[in-house]
């Protein structure tokens, strides 16, 4: 009786395969070591398909959208809802808040609904001078005349009882838009 | 008990599926409803440039439309068959929002073209580092007895599928030592949205507490 062999094809790696499917990339494999002598049978080895981009440059290319690139996008998707006042303070301030992220993407839809499609909501940072402390402002930007009754209503309805899951880090004020005084 | 690994998310998105509980074929229904559902998303900064019109649909389940919002953090892609969401660089803060999107573009939807939503599915994907721990450390555990010569084979990671849905622990391609993990969950179409988010929160946690590790934002509910 001859030698038990495998006559194994050299293949990708099986639990590669979806995580390229994922990130819709082509990726060149590595190549597998060669077994031990005497387990299977020499064989040829199987040229990859000729890849579009190595690991390597599939790392280069992440450079350009890092950890950073996670870290940030929260607070990207609430720029592209909210004004904010000097952003690089703003996002500084965020990055390690989830709390705070948390109640300004709720917030959001509730300002929509009480004070009206058209109104603007600004994030500011504002120091408090007694405690040294800074907090993060929401401006509603409305020169409604109901404005203040809404503000009112936004309260009572949703803030009152979410404030204390901003460990008093966040508010919600009016301000007049002066571009628009009517 | 050891102390919980602290995982680094470098990358996360999440993907939502609504099916009609009976497809549309006439693409003109929908076509139809794209003001409503653009009225719908009009309070999240939607302006007219961000809708885009696909060409080359051949199934039901292609995107004939997509809507794109937030800095084009998040697209809505409507199809015959029913409608998507996607959104990159996510973390569980933005839940109220991305809930209010697909509750708000399902409602437009089933009330302009008189339908209801037959099932739902939601997913998770992410790329995570275990700072100084190997895949292949931290994964000895799980492999099983299978006899190969010696260094031969390593264990990676694994799929779990459950009656609702599926686990993926894979090996990064894109991190060394890292891994991919994909959360799906699916729901009949009476699912709402608020139940379905929380349920793959905890899908997400009891994933998150089975193998030991920490991610930020996340606690067993």
């Amino acid at each position: 009786m001859g030698t038990w062999s495998l006559n194994l094809p050299a293949m990708r790696p099986a639990n590669r395969g979806l995580d390229a499917f994922w990130t819709g990339m082509d990726v060149e494999w590595p190549s597998t070591e060669a077994p031990p002598e005497n387990q299977y049978e020499p064989r040829e080895p199987v040229a990859p398909s000729k890849p579009s981009q190595t690991i390597q440059q599939l790392e280069e290319r992440q450079s350009f959208h890092p950890k950073q690139r996670q870290i940030n996008g929260a607070f990207d998707v609430l720029a592209g809802l909210y004004r904010v006042s000097d952003a690089k303070a703003v996002n500084r301030f965020l990055i390690h808040r989830r709390f705070v992220r948390e109640l300004l993407f709720e917030a959001y839809p509730r300002i929509k609904r009480v004070f009206g499609e058209r109104v603007h909501a600004e994030l500011r940072l504002v120091e408090d001078m007694e405690d040294n402390l800074e907090r993060l402002r929401v401006n509603i930007i409305s020169n409604d005349a109901q404005a203040r009754l809404a503000l009112e209503q936004f309260d009572e309805e949703w803030w009152l009882d979410r404030v204390q899951d901003s460990e008093g880090l966040l508010d919600f004020t009016l301000k007049r838009d002066a571009l628009r005084l009517e | 008990m050891p102390d919980k690994i602290k995982a680094d998310i470098k990358f996360a998105n999440f993907e939502y599926q609504g099916w009609f509980s009976e497809p549309i074929f006439e693409p003109v229904r929908l076509f139809g409803s794209i003001g409503a559902v653009y009225t719908a998303l009009k309070p999240l900064n939607i302006s007219a440039s961000d809708v885009k019109y696909q060409s080359g649909a051949s199934t039901p389940t292609d995107t004939l439309v997509s809507l794109q919002l937030a800095k084009k953090n998040y697209t809505v892609n409507l199809a015959l068959a029913g409608f998507s969401f996607k959104a990159d660089f996510v973390d569980w803060s933005q839940a109220p929002i991305i809930s209010e999107i697909i509750e708000n573009t399902a409602k437009a939807l089933n009330d302009n073209l008189k339908n209801t939503m037959g099932a739902h599915q939601l997913q998770i994907n992410m790329q995570v580092v275990l700072p100084g721990v190997s895949m292949k450390e931290f994964t000895r555990s799980f492999l099983p007895l299978i006899k190969r010569p010696a260094g031969d084979v390593e264990f990676n990671g694994f799929i779990l599928h459950t009656k609702t849905g599926v686990f993926l622990v894979d090996k990064s391609v894109i991190h060394e030592e890292g891994m991919y993990v994909r959360i799906t969950r699916k729901f009949d179409g009476k699912a709402n949205i608020a139940e379905m988010s929380k349920a793959l929160y905890n899908e997400e946690a009891w994933l998150a507490a089975s193998l030991g590790i920490e991610m930020e934002g996340i606690e067993m509910q």
